[in-house]
């Protein structure tokens, strides 16, 4: 067996070239064939880039009542992705098709500031697809049922008057798996939301307009417990990952969100991405998203219990 | 307009005013026309036309119930009919869950009380799902019938769709 230096001596060096080539790819976000084949080996052997295994989330951090004019507010960070979430109740009319519920719209902006290819229309596409998705896991079917947030709770005179809430998500900073991020970060805005008491002031003849009178001092608190959270199960190769980066995500063939609550029962589902899916390879991704949803949904209601607390200590040390 | 080395897909869906019972209740469009672009781009060889783009505008005549499946599946007899190569039709399903019930393909009045809905679209001899929404709460065993629903019927659809493509094909011959 030779070694590598006599083979070297050995070698007619008339006739040997070296090439070097330096290539500079085109624009930032270009991936070389090797960078490629990195991030798709690392997942296959269940390590990735950031050193997390497949099923691992990145640390999470939620901080409530962040924005003091709105009904209820949330940041949730979650690795490089920074989300903000408001919630702003007003008071309104309810449907006519539905006179005992409230209503809910649903709202994300992709700020510039997260990408330069958000400004003007470039953002628009994924705000509208956001939007969608969240409105599908959080307000479920058309007659109510499987909706996170209990409609008629918001109902104050049947048929006359109702709490219109409007939630808003804001892109900060885009680090990969918006919708996990805003999924979450709704969940802790309506946690902190504390909508005013209205008292119907009753009136004479029944044909009035009733006199509502909203209170500044009391509030109805929310149960988020039922609330479902968004898990994005993103399909890298022949592996899925959860809570990929900007740079796996790059990568994907196709991704599946699911929101599921906390009973296990999955209250919404989107396919995205491109690219074709086997429905067994769908099955079994709702089977993983179910086993990583237990410890998300328990991880998420202990940091936003500890905002909440963290919250109200800063409100008696002001007061 | 850049240079592209593949072809663009450019949905858009409309409805009439008179399409539903109420003027002017047409859903949310954008919404609508997105969820057409993603559920055909997976089944067009894109890289079969550079430098092209290829329109496709919906326009719903009348609202029935299960819009958007009808629509997908429209638009991809229309692209065959164009001769635009795609890797195979796109066949696609909606199934309303009512209680314990599951309901294929439901109508307007079924879908405003419906607790939850699954919508596949799917390249039924590929066996691949190219697009799948769910609405409402499901437990997994409801989604494994629903889903298999969809996708016995998306087969049945792509077979009545060639069929289809062949009649018109065979006309002009006489």
């Amino acid at each position: 067996m030779k070694t590598a230096k006599e083979l070297w001596q050995s070698l007619d060096k008339k006739y040997l070239t070296i090439f070097t080539s330096v290539r500079i790819a085109d624009k930032l976000d270009e991936k070389f064939f090797e960078e490629q084949n990195y991030i798709k080996g690392g997942i296959a052997q269940d390590l990735r880039t950031d050193g997390r295994k497949r099923i691992s989330y990145r640390p999470i951090f939620v901080e409530t009542g962040v924005i003091p004019q709105a009904s209820g507010s949330a940041r949730v960070k979650l690795g490089g992705t920074d989300v903000i979430a408001s919630v702003k109740a007003e008071l309104g009319r309810p449907a006519p098709s539905h006179p005992d519920q409230g209503k809910v719209s649903i709202n994300v902006d992709c700020s510039p500031i997260a990408e330069p290819t958000f400004e003007g229309k470039g953002g628009e596409e994924l705000s509208t697809e956001l939007s969608s998705a969240l409105q599908r896991c959080l307000l479920g079917g058309k007659s109510g049922a499987g909706a996170g947030i209990d409609l008629s709770s918001l109902s104050i005179v049947q048929g006359k008057h109702c709490w219109d809430l409007y939630i808003e998500g804001l892109v900060v900073s885009s680090d990969g798996n918006l919708l996990d991020a805003l999924g979450a970060a709704f969940k802790a805005a309506l946690a902190n939301t504390a909508i005013p008491k209205a008292q119907v002031a009753a009136s004479a003849l029944p044909d009035d307009e009733p006199e509502i009178d909203v209170s500044d001092e009391e509030f109805l608190q929310f149960d988020t417990t039922s609330v479902p959270v968004i898990i994005t199960l993103t399909k890298v190769g022949r592996h899925y990952i959860v809570d990929a980066t900007t740079e796996e995500e790059s990568q994907m063939s196709s991704a599946i969100s699911i929101s599921i609550n906390r009973q296990g029962r999955i209250c919404g589902l989107t396919k995205r991405g491109g690219a074709g899916l086997d429905p067994s390879i769908i099955l079994d991704m709702i089977s993983v998203a179910k086993h990583v949803s237990e410890q998300l949904i328990n991880k998420l209601d202990s940091e936003i219990a500890a905002a909440e607390a963290c919250d109200d200590e800063d409100d008696e040390m002001d007061s | 307009m850049m240079y592209s080395d593949t072809g663009r897909l450019n949905c858009n869906v409309t409805y009439t005013t008179f399409a539903t019972p109420l003027r002017g209740q047409a859903p949310e469009t954008k919404d609508l026309s997105s969820m057409l672009h993603k559920a055909l781009e997976g089944a067009i060889i894109l890289k079969s036309f550079p430098k092209t783009t290829v329109d496709v505008f919906a326009l719903v005549l009348e609202s029935g119930g299960s819009d958007l499946p009808v629509i997908t599946t429209c638009a991809s007899l229309a692209l065959a009919d164009a001769g635009i190569m795609l890797y195979d039709m796109v066949a696609s399903v909606s199934v309303s869950c009512l209680g314990k019930n599951l309901l294929i393909d439901p109508v307007s009045e079924e879908e405003s009380y419906q607790d939850g809905s699954l919508v596949i679209t799917c390249m039924p001899s590929r066996n691949e799902v190219t697009q799948m929404t769910v609405t409402g709460e499901w437990s997994t065993p409801k989604i494994h019938e629903a889903m298999q629903l969809c996708l016995d019927a998306c087969s049945k659809l792509g077979k009545i769709m060639r069929s289809c493509l062949k009649d018109a094909a065979s006309v002009p011959q006489d």
